[in-house]
């Protein structure tokens, strides 16, 4: 905090699984205001990086340093408390559960009851469960998911479901939103509606935003700055009129020498 | 779910609300006037059964927290009943506790050795979790065998009576009212927990334990969580069968026992809280129903005996076959659709 | 759609069905009997937890037997006149349900005596009986039930010390060798096999033999190496192998095959079984089992015998005996014994009190002043009585033993040396 305006900042991270480098000397800084975009082709390693920002995978060197704690050893569910919150690649909701539901279990870390109050549920844990509740309404009412709060998210359409996670990411209260490939596999109009909840979340809570995404359209649209993962190895960073003109990038997309 | 027409939620408390419309009301207050006259008018053999149904429903309510809810599979569910059951024998009649204190003590033992049994559930999940589960079932039962000079060996202890007051809960008749009572804690208990942070803590983990994690639940905190309340209840179960049977053999708490705790579960429903009592109601009566053929045919005409003695688990197991084929996600799952098709009926689209 | 409405309401239909079956039982159980005209006697009520089916419905032989036993002593004309009305259920051996049953005919019926099944559910059963002052008419078993005597259990056949003494004392009379012989004992650890290790230790310097080894062996398993090397490193003359007959079979034959042949093989009455000569595969000659019964088709000429083999063909209970395979079990006899002892009860109350008048308590006290209790229809086993300090109704037994692949009877009926602590 405070290092002017940097919000997280990863430096030198390698991650390699048995003989597989999956990141090699990457570093970089998410800014206090910024969308930050994450591109490369398939394989590059950007999955891989948010892992590493969320504690599921330990690279073996390097530090991710956020609030002045190294994330690398921290556990990731306390990393969530911290303010980091993502969405998945592939859909990872809690299918058995409503949407409203799905929402609510976020709001665990924020709710402020133990075991007995829950075992009583009357008095205590009400209250503060009809507070949360207010502030996923809240959240319902942003992301138009209002006719689908009770439905289980099994039973959701794909469109839908990339919506509700970006509602359980964002009831986490997050400091910072990492998002992964949160338009893939949607059409156009879903996009459309994907990026404009995207700015609108990032106008509204000013928060900065981790974005990996494939649409290359899109990405020079909505981010401020992008970094390119070709092969786990960082070999661009700037601003996307920067990267349009960068060779490397340019090669590692149409495979030239 | 689905609200009848003409019935709006007007706050959120009222939405999460449990019972919520008149007819609602009106069903609950029946239920209750059944199950507190039940003893006045049913048969003394129904009585019986229906303490057997009670107790049972603790122990599965208890499982179905645990597996149900938070996806840890157990197949050792029966040797924390023997815990319960132990426990209470051994306060009662080596140390004169009271049942009153004696029954706590059960859960609360017996959902700590249920917590070192989970501890594996860190490392390790689905089948290999049963493995280390089904070693709890071996190893708990074997101690008790063994610890002769606790339990009895395995010739096992009598356990004295419940008394409250000057008042001994000896007959069926008091007993049901006993376990009626805790059985409708124990549901209670369950409920709000499921409907609680918790609750939502244990599906997460259960549906995407690596998403729960990454989105803010301490997946170790809330699976030995999880193995404490649904062994807590298992001791619960075991607590009230003790003075109940009034005599404790290893021989009571066997593997079949765990695996049909596993039964009522499934053919109930997982992930809700009907599910238990609609599948220990459910497997109860098919059991009564087919141990009733079995003896009045063999009554009636010996002739069939030989063949009697078969089709017993015959129609036992076909029943529960078709069941599952015809409603593979349990009794709670029918019942939650008979409720929608009601509420929406006559314009079901 | 409309295939899935149709399904919908069925299976709907089906729950609800169920969900109110208890309620249609309970209230059918009201009505069964109603039949007997006022002027006849009473009814006289028993109840028995049955074992039919389940995990052990192998012994449902016990069940068959005490059913004829009490359905022909009501075709001779009851006590008396008074007939007897036998009130069961299956309860598969278990505890809880056979609780439940009991609890529903003895708050249902004024019952004069139960019967259990299994040493958990006697157990249980035997201070449930005590409070409410019922007769527990239980088979013979595992001593712990009946010494020393409790008010209300009566036991109708030998318990398994007392068939093991009785063998140990017949290997003993047959022990040539000059010297101290070694005894090896296999049990399951259960009450079924603990309940002999006690009895055989403590006859051991009266008898004349010395217990070498002790073995854990339960009655499931599939193999029995390291019993087997633990008898033959302590070079064990006698096995007594407390099991059944698969289990004794799986020891006869990896004894043979760690080429250890014991000079005697005894096992209980479980064991007397014509299949186990050839479960043991040859394995099994000069195997010796206790028994407390004659039967079929080794004691063909006891009167009794003969009687209880042609009621078995009538009654056809439980396919216990047919022309095709002449045998008559064990376990059906053993069921018959307990119909033994309550007719000799119910004969002596009745001629205490009056047929009319049987109560618990007057069936209790008449069994205490039965002696040697024989008729024409009970002489597959010794006449039998009881005491106050003794509520065991006899304690001799004879001997079988395979020869040339069959089971042959080797004595008659002799006294065991148990006797009871007073």
């Amino acid at each position: 905090m405070g290092e002017n305006g940097i919000k997280l900042r990863a430096e030198n991270i390698n991650l390699s699984f048995g003989g597989v480098e999956a990141l090699i000397d990457v570093s970089f800084e998410l800014r206090e205001h910024e969308i930050l975009a994450i591109i490369g082709p398939n394989g590059a390693g950007k999955t891989s990086l948010l892992n590493c920002i969320n504690g599921f995978y330990r690279p073996q060197k390097g530090r991710i340093m956020y609030e002045g704690y190294d994330l690398t050893k921290v556990s990731s569910h306390k990393i969530a408390k911290m303010g980091l919150s993502r969405t998945f690649q592939n859909i990872a909701l809690y299918t058995g559960l409503s949407t409203l539901d799905n929402l609510m279990a976020a709001r665990n870390i924020r709710m402020r009851y133990n075991v007995f109050a829950a075992i009583l549920y009357f008095g205590w844990a009400h209250r503060e469960e009809m507070k949360h509740r207010r502030v996923i309404e809240d959240i319902i009412e942003f992301l138009e998911m209002e006719s689908i709060r009770k439905k289980p998210v099994g039973m959701l359409p794909y469109g839908q479901r990339k919506r509700v996670e970006l509602g359980r990411a964002l009831a986490l209260e997050p400091k910072v939103l990492l998002l992964d490939e949160p338009m893939a596999g949607m059409n156009v109009e879903e996009k459309e509606d994907m990026a404009r909840f995207i700015l609108d979340t990032y106008e509204l809570k000013k928060i900065p935003v981790i974005i990996i995404e494939h649409d290359m359209g899109l990405v020079m649209d909505i981010a401020d700055r992008i970094v390119v993962l070709d092969f786990g190895r960082k070999i661009a960073e700037g601003t996307p009129d920067e990267i349009l003109a960068n060779h490397a990038v340019i090669n590692a997309y149409l495979g030239g020498e | 779910m689905r609200l009848p027409c003409g019935i709006i939620n007007k706050s959120y408390s009222q939405d999460t609300a449990i019972v919520r419309t008149n007819l609602q009301w009106l069903l609950l207050v029946l239920a209750l006037i059944t199950l507190f006259t039940f003893p006045y008018w049913a048969s003394p053999h129904w009585i019986s059964v229906m303490i057997g149904v009670w107790i049972s429903i603790i122990g599965v309510m208890g499982l179905t927290l645990l597996t149900g809810y938070a996806g840890q599979l157990s197949l050792g569910h029966m040797a924390f009943v023997a815990i319960g059951a132990y426990t209470v024998a051994i306060l009662m009649s080596d140390l004169n506790w009271p049942f009153w204190a004696a029954l706590p003590c059960a859960g609360m033992i017996s959902g700590c050795i249920g917590v070192i049994f989970g501890l594996p559930s860190l490392r390790i999940k689905g089948f290999y979790l049963v493995i280390a589960t089904l070693a709890a079932q071996f190893i708990i039962v074997h101690i008790i065998s063994r610890w002769d000079s606790l339990t009895g060996g395995v010739f096992g202890l009598s356990v004295p009576k419940v008394t409250l007051g000057g008042f001994e809960f000896k007959s069926d008749f008091s007993y049901y009212f006993l376990a009626m009572i805790f059985a409708l804690i124990a549901i209670l208990i369950a409920k709000n927990l499921s409907r609680s942070r918790i609750g939502r803590s244990w599906i997460a983990i259960r549906d995407n334990d690596i998403a729960a994690e990454i989105m803010g639940v301490d997946p170790f905190k809330y699976k030995l969580l999880a193995f404490f309340f649904g062994c807590f209840f298992a001791g619960i179960a075991g607590g009230l069968w003790a003075p109940y049977l009034r005599y404790l053999t290893p021989e009571q708490f066997t593997l079949m026992g765990s695996v049909w705790y596993l039964g009522y579960m499934v053919i109930g429903g997982m992930g809700s809280i009907m599910g238990p009592i609609a599948g220990v109601i459910f497997i109860t009566i098919l059991d009564e129903f087919t141990a009733e053929m079995v003896t009045d045919l063999a009554t009636g005409s010996p002739v069939f005996a030989g063949f009697v003695q078969a089709s017993r688990y015959i129609v036992f197991g076909l029943a529960i076959i078709l069941f599952l084929i015809f409603e593979p996600r349990g009794i709670a799952h029918r019942w939650e659709r008979i409720k929608n098709s009601y509420r929406l009926w006559p314009f079901s689209y | 759609m409309g295939r899935t409405l149709v399904k919908t309401l069925s299976i709907s239909i089906l729950v609800i069905i169920l969900m109110t079956l208890p309620l249609l039982i309970a209230c059918s159980d009201d009505d069964e009997k109603t039949e007997n005209a006022p002027e006849e006697l009473p009814d006289i009520h028993v109840g028995m937890s049955a074992l039919v089916t389940g995990p052990y419905g192998a012994y449902a032989p016990i069940t068959w037997g005490y059913l004829d036993y009490m359905k022909d002593l009501n075709e001779r004309g009851g006590i008396d006149g008074a007939q007897i009305e036998v009130h069961w259920k299956d309860c598969q051996y278990d505890v809880a349900q056979s609780i439940a049953a009991y609890a529903d005919y003895s708050k249902s019926y004024d019952l004069v005596a139960f019967t259990g099944m299994g040493t958990g559910a006697n157990l249980a059963l035997a201070e449930r009986c005590a409070e409410d002052g019922i007769v527990l008419a239980a088979i013979g078993g595992e001593p712990e039930l009946i010494w020393p005597a409790q008010e209300w259990v009566f036991a109708s056949s030998p318990n398994h010390a007392i068939g093991a003494l009785g063998a140990m004392q017949y290997a003993m009379e047959q022990w040539d060798e000059g010297r101290v012989a070694r005894v090896g004992i296999a049990y399951p650890n259960n009450p079924f096999g603990q309940s002999i290790i006690g009895p055989i230790e403590e006859y051991a310097s009266e008898l004349g033999y010395e217990v070498v080894e002790k073995q854990e062996f339960e009655l499931t398993a599939l193999d029995a190496v390291s019993q087997s090397l633990a008898f033959r490193d302590d070079e064990v003359d006698i096995v007594y192998v407390q099991g059944t007959a698969k289990s004794v079979a799986v020891l006869c034959k990896d004894m043979d095959r760690q080429g250890f042949i014991p000079k005697m093989v005894i096992g209980p009455l479980h064991v007397i079984h014509p299949a186990f000569p050839e479960l043991a595969a040859g394995t099994g000659e000069g195997v010796i089992g206790w028994n407390p019964f004659y039967l079929w088709p080794q004691d063909m000429d006891n009167e009794s015998v003969q009687y209880w083999r042609d009621k078995a063909l009538e009654y056809s209970s439980g396919d216990i005996v047919s022309e095709e395979d002449p045998y008559m079990s064990m376990l059906y006899m053993w069921g018959l014994s307990v119909g033994v002892l309550l007719e000799a009860g119910l004969r002596e109350a009745a001629a205490e009190v009056g047929a009319a008048n049987i109560t618990a308590e007057a069936l209790r006290n008449a069994l205490e002043n039965v002696t040697n209790f024989k008729t024409g229809n009970s002489g597959f086993q010794p006449g039998i009585g009881f005491s106050p300090s003794n509520h065991e109704a006899y304690s001799a037994t004879s001997l079988m033993q395979v020869q040339d692949g069959v089971w042959v009877r080797i004595n008659n009926m002799f006294e065991s040396p148990w006797k009871f602590a007073e």
